[in-house]
């Protein structure tokens, strides 16, 4: 099972939200770069990071710290974030993304969407974030009437390989992941699926750990790791296997 | 009915519902009567090769599982670890005995190569367009992708099983078939579309 660090762009600037506010956010670092290095080296065999501007405003606005950070790691990155079309897309894979995550836009036109699977395949991944189970859109700030488990067979129908979910009433509190919404999900759907929100400590890794053979494939960590609730070497070898 | 068999280990749940999506009622149980009155048997798997072996030992399913396959000929799939058992040893964690229904041995990937091997990736038939089809492969393209998570991987002594392979630093088995015995190193249950339609074909298998 995949650890993946998180990495929340805002300004320039290396943050935290939390349940995905745009007003609560928590400073971490200025050097969003040497944060993505600090990970690698400490193992990590994939980032993921988030441009928040892209994602409230719509539109790709930390563009060239993410190209600067996929340069100089070498793992893989997964990114979104306020894309919102096709070409833009292509432009982050031509830049070396290996995956960008869609949300939005998979919202807004299914035929898109299709085509977007179609094209792209496994370089792009569904991503479903939800509160109390409905899915929202545009930076978290729409709360849309359609049912997140709904939505990710639909992705799914449309060629969607991979999905992350992430519940944003755990995101960013340290509250600790909701497993029995990430269990539903993970049973249900026939794609891998990478979670995220909440997860705080060793033991929620090891819980979740349990839904590995189901398709659980990585968890996604961010306040917990800069906190220091979890300590990223220690989660490694919680998921490394035999 | 198809039998999912519980061991103890593993992708049951999402492997029922991913038949569920087909129309196709299992059931999961470690019941030998029930295995023994099955139309067709699945072994999911996910974990270690030692405690799978030992788990289906003590249960007693080993023997029953032979039976089933050699002489009643009953459709058998095996996913994943549930393949690897099939097989005669392993060196995952030392060296265990398999079920030893397959001749060869389950090894571990170089390590060039970053383990486990986790994604999607794809599929390239052994066989010619003359070759008898496969019928749980019927309507599964060539290069078709799946998705694969796992760090060992089988070697057959007799190729002719081999059905697909995959690259991963060299070419694996991606899948094995010898009469009513099918294999599959991927998890069809998590290969969205193509995954669910070879479970489709195995479930058509039962009902014959």
């Amino acid at each position: 099972m995949l650890i993946i660090p998180a990495i929340d762009i805002k300004e320039g600037r290396c943050v935290r939200l939390t349940e995905g506010q745009f007003e609560d956010v928590e400073i971490f670092s200025d050097d969003p770069l040497m944060v993505a290095v600090k990970w690698a080296n400490k193992g990590a065999m994939i980032l993921h990071v988030v441009d928040l501007d892209g994602a409230r405003y719509g539109k790709l606005t930390n563009i060239s710290l993410l190209e600067q950070i996929i340069k100089k790691v070498n793992i893989p990155v997964q990114t979104g974030g306020g894309i919102r079309n096709y070409q833009e897309v292509k432009n982050l894979i031509n830049l070396g993304a290996s995956r960008v995550i869609l949300g939005t836009i998979l919202w807004k036109d299914k035929s898109l969407a299709k085509r977007l699977f179609r094209d792209f395949s496994e370089k792009v991944i569904a991503g479903i974030d939800a509160r109390e189970g409905y899915v929202a859109i545009e930076g978290w700030q729409n709360i849309t009437s359609v049912d997140a488990l709904d939505f990710a067979k639909e992705m799914e129908r449309l060629g969607a390989r991979r999905i992350i979910y992430t519940d944003i009433k755990r995101d960013g509190t340290l509250e600790g992941p909701n497993i029995t919404n990430i269990e539903k999900m993970v049973k249900n759907v026939n794609i891998p699926l990478i979670c995220s929100g909440g997860i705080t400590s060793l033991d929620d890794i090891k819980k979740l750990k349990r839904l590995e053979g189901l398709g659980l494939e990585g968890i996604i960590i961010g306040k917990a790791l800069y906190k220091g609730n979890i300590l990223l070497e220690e989660a490694l070898k919680l998921v490394v296997s035999e | 009915m198809i039998v999912i068999i519980d061991y103890g280990m593993g992708n049951l749940k999402s492997v029922e519902n991913a038949f569920t999506k087909v129309g196709y009622k299992t059931v999961i149980t470690d019941d030998l009567n029930q295995i023994k009155k099955a139309s067709a048997l699945v072994l999911p798997g996910v974990g270690a090769f030692r405690d799978a072996i030992k788990s289906l030992g003590a249960k007693k399913i080993d023997k029953e599982l032979s039976e089933a396959i050699r002489r009643e000929g009953k459709p058998f799939l095996g996913i994943c670890l549930g393949m690897q058992l099939l097989f005669a040893f392993s060196e995952e964690g030392g060296l265990f005995k398999g079920l030893n229904i397959i001749p060869g041995r389950v090894k571990r990937f170089s390590s060039l190569v970053k383990c486990p091997h986790l994604g999607w990736n794809k599929i390239k038939f052994t066989h010619n367009l003359n070759y008898n089809m496969n019928p749980i492969f019927r309507d599964i393209l060539d290069e078709s992708y799946f998705y694969f998570v796992h760090s060992y991987y089988c070697e057959a002594d007799n190729q002719k099983i081999i059905y697909s392979t995959t690259d991963y630093g060299s070419a694996f088995p991606s899948s094995i078939w010898k009469d009513n015995l099918f294999g599959v190193q991927f998890h069809p249950e998590k290969s969205s579309t193509s995954g669910l339609k070879i479970l489709k074909n195995f479930g058509e298998l039962s009902k014959c």
